[in-house]
């Protein structure tokens, strides 16, 4: 049996990440939080949300107990909470979860864990650079990046972090030095990245939040978001592209 | 668990199937670069081509991403899975990152792509089509049914590789490895029987397995009663059926194909001609066309239950009038009509274009349009001088490719040119033709416009308003008709 109370940004927050990639999921409720990763259909990304049980405002689990979840439905779900309010959320039964808020209540039926796809491991990347911004500057990049390319070249120097797209005929390139830079390593690295994926990922963000950005040679970047107040942990993995010869 | 799946073959070697399908696969994968086209595995249900593809990924040990039937694929799905998948590196199902540079490759596979095809999105072939030309940097497998469902276009830029039904010998063999695993003993004669009813779908066969022999110690050939497996059978086997032997079984294999009753009669009219000659011709044909009336009834009183008695004709009719047993090998064709309609329908489209305007400025309806006005127009079209035929073409509001299609290119400028010069052009409210074309300036045109946008707008032109108060009347006219 699960009964645990969050904001609604929590859930939303939760949601939306595992949205940008997949749209079913397990959640699992654990000890020390609340704990979900999936590979996206296309084998390209990765997400891993981690809500530890201090986030939540209630949080009774019996023992480890695995959901699956439509995402889907609960995100659309989650959209008419607002952020401060309080959410119940229900299993009881292991059939569906209830989902309390104000009068409403939802009762969404749950999908066996066992018929969503199997989860990864978490990957063990040896990832030389870390720059640590407001993610508030790196979404403006990419919507920027978005508006004439499909990849971009992430890259740091000993200088900073630069953020390049190539079009056709424009080109921008998003710089940050060491000194505008929250944390930076000064460590080189290079790699390329779709911006489909990307542009996903961000929409997890507000402007205020954390963003930290964990970059290697052509090498996935990890992409570690602190939202909702830095109640929810959101972890991006992310492939680089196969540049043309 | 299903045998299908728990049997699937693992690596290559245990693909059952052609020696040269199965090494052409592997010499596609062997040296696969970006260079290379993708694979484009065709043939019949149940002979192995998922099999082999995911057993290729396997032996390679290649990552997969499968895109099978589903309700939840359509192509904006599969633009976005085969457009990022196939360009970006992987990160695999076990959560490893995997590096083209270390030669580790993910074998996206398309299962079904001919069906997809039918769900009324032709944009969605285009952009599987640019994503092929685009290059992908990893392996990509497209598996078909009916390869020639997919444009030609798509079939050119993969290279396509046929598998054949399998033979009762292969499928048996198949079967017995089966049955040793999961410790049956079996009678051969049995699986024989399973095999041969299956009609080298060995999907099929391993089902049908299953359903007899699953939990038993033994197996012997009373056991297997299965109903007849539906075969999937095509248009050509039951032609044949129909023109060379005497066997009325083959309605009920006439029923089972996947075309409707009004695609199948052209199939019968095409090829009636290379079988029978003379009398029997003459026969056939008047069947035939028996047939065709029960379809005219279908179509016209939506009564589909008439179709049994229009494929009974079309089959055994056409089938028993035969004056005797037609032997030796006949190469059917595709009906020649669809081609023709394929052809025309540019100029079938741009006749309904006509008729509807015809029917709509001359209160018509279209098929009265077509037997009474349309031949009057065309007449008066090419006939009268040309500032009459100018201003009946203005009348109707044609456009020059509506006149390219009545009265031929040359005339059809010479119009065209009077009308742009006179700047002649329908006004909406006349009543009378001719008085409704009046060489208009440009402050009128834009009156009307405005007109258009705000039909409330008081109107300070006199004619504008006595116009208008004609369209009040008919209004009024036509709600009194209404309720009287």
């Amino acid at each position: 049996m699960i009964d645990a109370i969050v904001t609604g940004e929590v859930l939303k927050a939760i949601t939306k990440a595992m949205v940008a990639l997949v749209s079913e999921a397990r959640f699992h409720f654990l000890e020390n939080g609340l704990h979900s990763r999936a590979v996206d259909p296309a084998n390209v990304a990765m997400v891993i949300v981690d809500v530890p049980t201090d986030s939540f405002e209630v949080y009774k689990v019996d023992e480890d107990t695995t959901i699956g979840v439509d995402v889907n439905r609960i995100y659309d779900i989650s959209k008419s909470i607002k952020s401060g309010e309080l959410v119940e959320l229900k299993v009881e039964d292991e059939s569906d979860l209830k989902i309390k808020f104000g009068s409403v209540e939802y009762s969404v039926a749950l999908i066996d864990p066992s018929a969503i796809r199997k989860e990864p491991k978490v990957p063990q990347l040896e990832l030389p650079a870390k720059i640590v911004l407001n993610a508030g500057e790196f979404k403006k990049a990419i919507s920027a990046a978005d508006k004439i390319s499909d990849h971009v070249v992430f890259r740091t120097t000993e200088d900073g972090f630069y953020i390049e797209a190539e079009g056709d005929v424009d080109k921008i390139t998003f710089f940050m030095s060491d000194a505008e830079l929250i944390e930076f390593n000064k460590q080189e690295a290079r790699s390329m990245f779709s911006v489909e994926y990307l542009k996903e990922f961000i929409k997890v963000a507000g402007s205020g939040d954390l963003l930290t950005i964990y970059l290697g040679i052509n090498y996935p970047v990890r992409l570690q978001f602190d939202v909702a107040n830095g109640k929810v942990k959101v972890e991006y993995i992310l492939a680089p592209r196969i540049e043309a010869e | 668990m299903l045998w299908v799946e728990k049997y699937r073959p693992k690596t290559i070697k245990e693909v059952v199937g052609e020696k040269n399908v199965v090494e052409k696969v592997i010499a596609w994968a062997k040296g696969w670069s970006a260079k290379k086209k993708p694979l484009l595995l065709a043939g019949p249900p149940g002979t192995g081509k998922t099999s082999l593809a995911l057993a290729l990924a396997n032996t390679l040990g290649w990552e997969v991403v499968e895109l099978n039937a589903s309700d939840q694929r359509n192509w904006q799905i599969i633009q976005k899975i085969v457009g990022e998948g196939a360009f970006n590196e992987t990160i695999s199902d076990e959560g490893a990152f995997l590096s083209t540079n270390e030669g580790k490759l993910k074998l996206i596979i398309l299962d079904e792509v001919d069906n997809i095809h039918k769900k009324e999105d032709i944009g969605g072939e285009r952009a599987l089509i640019n994503l092929i030309k685009r290059k992908p940097r990893q392996p990509l497998i497209l598996i078909a049914n009916e390869p020639y469902n997919l444009s030609a276009e798509l079939r050119n830029l993969c290279e396509m590789v046929v598998f054949k039904r399998l033979n009762t010998r292969q499928i048996v063999k198949v079967l017995e490895k089966i049955c040793v695993a999961e410790g049956i003993k079996a009678d051969k004669k049995a699986l024989e029987a399973i095999a041969k009813n299956s009609g080298g779908d060995l999907r099929a066969a391993i089902n049908d397995l299953q359903a007899v022999a699953e939990g038993k110690y033994e197996l012997r050939l009373k056991d297997v009663v299965i109903a007849k497996r539906t075969q999937e059978t095509d248009v050509f086997k039951v032609m044949q059926k129909v023109f060379k032997s005497y066997n009325p079984a083959v309605y009920n294999e006439a029923m089972l194909l996947d075309e409707s009753p009004e695609d199948f009669i052209d199939w019968i009219d095409e090829n009636l001609p290379l079988e029978y000659k003379g009398v029997d011709l003459l026969k056939g044909y008047l069947v035939l066309s028996r047939a065709d009336i029960f379809l005219g009834r279908v179509r016209r009183r939506q009564f589909y239950r008439l179709w049994r008695y229009a494929s009974y004709l079309m089959t055994v009719g056409v089938q028993q009038v035969k004056s005797e047993r037609k032997g030796g090998w006949t190469k059917y064709r595709r009906p020649s009509m669809w081609q023709m309609l394929f052809y025309t329908r540019g100029k079938r489209e741009r006749l309904k274009k006509v008729l509807a305007k015809i029917s709509k400025y001359s209160h018509l309806s279209t098929k009265k349009a077509l037997a009474e006005m349309l031949f009057t127009v065309k007449f008066l079209l090419i006939n009268e001088e040309i500032e009459k035929a100018a201003k009946i073409a203005a009348f109707y509001d044609f456009s020059v490719e509506d006149l390219n299609f009545l009265v031929g290119e040359e005339r059809a400028k010479e119009l065209e040119d009077f009308i742009k010069k006179h700047n002649l052009h329908r006004v909406d409210e006349s009543v009378d033709v001719f008085d409704a074309f009046t060489i208009e300036k440009k402050e009128e045109k834009k009156e009307k416009k405005e007109k258009k946008k705000s039909k409330e707008k008081e109107e300070k032109d006199e004619e504008k308003s006595k116009k208008k108060g004609k369209k009040r009347k008919k209004s009024k006219d036509l709600t009194l008709d209404f309720f009287s």
